[in-house]
């Protein structure tokens, strides 16, 4: 399928009759890429398909409201990380019987996760990854796996661009420590 | 060279002895068929003849064929005899390459070298460095061709999302902290209510002794009313008290009497 480009979604969007054309290109272009970014944060599979529906819910309200000021990827990014982290914290109240923090909670259940594929290297790393705090785990997921540069994870997080930096290096630097250690 | 008088027997491509008849090879059969091929030759001339022109014209071939294309020709006669055994490989068209545009090969160095440049930053995190840079993680099958379909049907019914605020409010309601609540909140008021049903204040009453205060407590509790003796309830009765009620009873009694005259026969037939 041919993929377009934002510009030309953002068009399809404006006419009423090409609206629909509009949403379900949206959808094709970053459904993966926002997919793998939930996933990192929410770990479980079905939560990422909640998650990852309303994004695209709220991102289909707000798109009419978009002002082109940043970039229709920053944007959904941005959209769907705020989701994933609201998600998190309801999960958090929510349970109320656990008297352990989220993180350990997800990172128990990777373990019995039937769509985790990783080794024990791999498992032992995201373990690392969770017991990061939330932003920082964000950041190391986002430059580790995704590849982003600084500046697109800038616009993202709406952090500057030493800050992510340095918040990178504690990251790999707790992570460096967990792997040995553990 | 110095010595001019070349000497053959010293040539070490030759046969030792080049007088040797059989010092220089001949195709098989070559005498055999050297008329024919001669006589032949006559003929074609011959029919030639007859146009001039033509017969002029050198016999060359104006024709070129690309740089070694016969040896690429003879590389792919080989290929394709080899893949004559596997039926399936031959169906498969080749991978042809083509040549990459300067806009891929720009975007690719940029690629490369960011690429490095993420790998410079871990090179300090020894363990984090040396591991394979793999997503673990797993989408059910065929997750992503029917996450659009099902987004789409979210938004367009908005029945769904109605239907998550009706849930979310229910989870409220019926959510494990409000069970927690009106539970906490139950075992409160029914021990509240024990308590008060067992345990009724003391009505104080007139009382300014403590000796009146006793009696009033004996009085409430009907328990030990009963195990006591007639002497023992003489004296907990209020002479004073017990007149003045017996008093107003013999005014209220009189005065119901009066009414009881003001009654006709009927009415009081209807009562019973």
């Amino acid at each position: 399928m041919q993929q377009y480009s934002d510009e030309e979604i953002l068009t399809l969007f404006r006419d009423e009759l090409s609206r629909n054309m509009a949403l379900h290109h949206l959808i094709q272009k970053y459904q993966q890429k926002l997919y793998w970014h939930i996933r990192k944060i929410v770990i479980s599979h079905d939560d990422t398909d909640d998650v990852l529906q309303n994004t695209f819910i709220k991102v289909w309200k707000g798109l009419a409201g978009f002002k082109e000021e940043s970039q229709l990827f920053t944007w959904l990014y941005r959209i769907a990380t705020n989701e994933s982290l609201t998600f998190l914290k309801q999960k958090a109240k929510a349970n109320t019987t656990s008297i352990h923090p989220i993180e350990y909670q997800l990172s128990k259940s990777l373990e019995s996760d039937t769509f985790f594929s990783g080794d024990e290297i791999q498992l032992k790393l995201q373990k690392a990854i969770l017991t990061l705090p939330e932003k920082q785990r964000i950041v190391f997921n986002m430059r580790y796996y995704e590849e982003m540069s600084y500046e697109q994870m800038s616009d993202v997080l709406e952090t500057s661009v030493g800050a992510l930096k340095a918040s990178y290096h504690i990251a790999a630097k707790k992570i460096e420590e967990f792997l040995v250690t553990n | 060279m110095e010595n001019n008088d070349y000497n053959l027997n010293d040539e070490p491509n030759l046969p030792l002895d080049h007088n040797d008849k059989h010092s220089f090879g001949l195709p098989s059969d070559y005498f055999g068929s050297f008329e024919d091929k001669l006589r032949k030759k006559l003929e074609s001339q011959e029919e030639l003849n007859e146009f001039p022109i033509l017969s002029s014209i050198p016999k060359t071939n104006l024709f070129t064929t690309p740089a070694d294309y016969f040896a690429i020709a003879e590389n792919k006669l080989e290929a394709k005899v080899e893949l004559e055994a596997y039926a399936k490989l031959q169906s498969i068209k080749p991978f042809v390459p083509v040549e990459l545009d300067s806009e891929y090969k720009t975007h690719l160095q940029s690629s490369v070298n960011y690429k490095v440049e993420l790998a410079e930053e871990l090179k300090e995190f020894k363990t984090l460095y040396t591991l394979d840079k793999i997503n673990p993680f797993i989408a059910s099958d065929a997750y992503f061709e029917s996450i659009a379909e099902r987004v789409k049907n979210k938004i367009y019914s908005g029945k769904e999302t109605k239907a998550s605020v009706l849930n979310s409010v229910l989870d409220f309601i019926f959510g494990k902290k409000m069970a927690l609540a009106f539970s906490i909140v139950f075992i409160i008021s029914l021990s509240l209510f024990l308590y008060q049903s067992s345990e009724k204040p003391l009505e104080m009453g007139d009382c300014k002794t403590l000796a009146c205060l006793e009696r009033q407590e004996i009085l409430n509790n009907n328990k030990v009313i009963s195990n006591l003796d007639e002497e023992q309830l003489m004296d907990l009765v209020d002479v004073n008290k017990l007149n003045q009620q017996l008093k107003s009873k013999k005014e209220t009694t009189s005065t119901d009497k009066l009414n009881v005259d003001s009654i006709s026969e009927d009415d009081l037939l209807d009562e019973l």
